[in-house]
């Protein structure tokens, strides 16, 4: 039982290290940043750099025993048509425990789906639907799974641009959320639902369309984010147990790319006790590619 | 038969031939940012988002990128919804990022500032400020 859940807080805090398609995503005046933990609701052609540092709970019988994970990750959307857009991602992993050797390689080749279903400029409202999978075996045997998972997910994101002026402040706020069953090929493996929420609070989006108050730059370009991106085993011994990570952080966006740092904060005792941290850098490959690699094929 | 040392050492080269392609993509990628930009969003805007000034003569907004005159619009409304300003809006002939209209002699009260800006690429953008006349 402490075995499921332990490689549950290891696989999703890995799983957190290895985004699955980031969009440029624009509804009204929003621009919903690409997330770090928790997939925005957009579609776009994009490249995401990650790494990641955290410690979690070592899959032994040692209790409170923990692996040092590093992870870097790629991960590149391209769009087929202006709502529809393929990603393919990959991640290296080192981990480090006390008393072991040291584990490192690439994980399973991530895949992935979306189709933006809907967009309402006037409410700042997206809809999104996709897959992300990982191809079992794909990756080294160190680190990567034997079976494939497949993840059918629903991506939304709500802008509160809409509120009435006498709640002016509160207009730069945003939520985005994912909720998403993983499936694995491997019937001995738990399903899990894997679901991620995010708090953002745009200053762009309070200089340039609610009260500039003269920030200057750069933090007039930032946007503080709280993230939670979380996995509930649905299924086997596990069946109701929830790990994941609360991450604190802030982005900056200039006109074709996005810095981000976080932290992340275990969500409770199953998923780990010390904080981790995510640093990304991501590219919008329509914003600077707009005529070539960076428009829809079709 | 191959041993374990030929994966190691072919683990190796293809971690770093992917580190390479990965410092190589992300050079190429800052390479570009030089290149025709997308999405345009306001660099400068006056009268500014929420503030409280006398009567402007105009509303300008420019821009991070160039826009295509032709697409972008700016409209101002008073606190009723009618549009004030009789004439169209301007994009700067020598930049194409400054788009501007001429306002008349407004009265106290708030005004809505709405704007339409399509980068020369065809991407659209949007916004929409407030502000005052005291």
């Amino acid at each position: 039982m402490r075995n499921v859940l332990t490689r549950a807080a290891l696989g999703l805090a890995i799983a957190s290290l290895t985004p699955l398609g980031h969009a440029h995503a624009i509804a009204g005046n929003r621009i919903f940043p690409a997330t770090m933990a928790v997939d925005d609701p957009g579609v776009g052609d994009e490249l995401d750099f990650q790494f990641g540092h955290i410690r979690t709970p070592n899959d032994d019988d040692n209790p409170g025993s923990s692996a040092s994970v590093n992870s870097w990750s790629t991960n590149y959307a391209k769009t087929i048509t202006p709502n529809l857009a393929l990603s393919i991602g990959t991640n290296y992993s080192n981990q480090r425990s006390t008393g072991n050797p040291t584990v490192k390689g690439f994980d399973n080749l991530g895949l992935g789906i979306k189709y933006m279903m809907y967009v309402n400029p006037v409410h700042e409202f997206m809809l999104s639907v996709g897959v992300d999978s990982e191809i079992g075996g794909s990756g080294s045997k160190a680190i990567g799974s034997s079976y494939s998972t497949y993840t059918p997910t629903i991506y939304a994101g709500k802008g509160f641009g809409d509120l009435p002026d006498t709640l002016n402040w509160l207009r730069p706020f945003a939520v985005t959320a994912t909720l998403g069953q993983q499936y694995a090929s491997d019937r001995s493996v738990p399903n899990a639902l894997n679901w991620g929420v995010t708090l953002q609070y745009s200053l762009p989006y309070l200089q340039s369309f609610v009260k500039n108050i003269g920030l200057p730059k750069p933090i007039s370009n930032m946007i503080p984010v709280v993230e939670l991106a979380m996995s509930t085993c649905t299924s086997g011994s596990c069946s109701g147990q929830t790990t994941g990570t609360i991450n604190p952080g802030v982005l900056w966006e200039s006109r074709a790319m996005q810095i981000g740092l976080e932290a992340q904060i275990p969500a409770n005792r199953a998923s780990g006790h010390s904080i981790g941290v995510l640093l990304q850098t991501h590219f919008f490959f329509d914003d600077i590619f707009p005529h070539s690699i960076g428009k829809p094929i079709f | 038969m191959r041993n374990a040392s030929f994966y190691l050492s072919t683990r190796a080269v293809f971690l770093r031939s992917f580190l390479r392609l990965l410092t190589v993509v992300g050079a190429l990628c800052v390479g570009g940012i030089g290149q025709a930009w997308a999405h345009a969003q306001p660099d400068t805007q006056s009268p500014l988002a929420g503030e409280i000034v006398s009567a402007p003569s105009e509303v300008k907004i420019t821009y991070n990128e160039a826009l295509e005159p032709a697409f972008s619009s700016l409209i101002v409304s008073d606190a009723k919804g009618k549009q004030v300003n009789s004439a169209k809006a301007e994009v700067d002939a020598t930049t194409h990022k400054t788009m501007r209209v001429p306002l008349p002699a407004l009265g106290a009260g708030k005004y809505q500032v709405k704007w339409v800006a399509v980068a020369d690429d065809g991407h659209r953008t949007q916004g929409s400020f407030n502000f005052t006349v005291k």
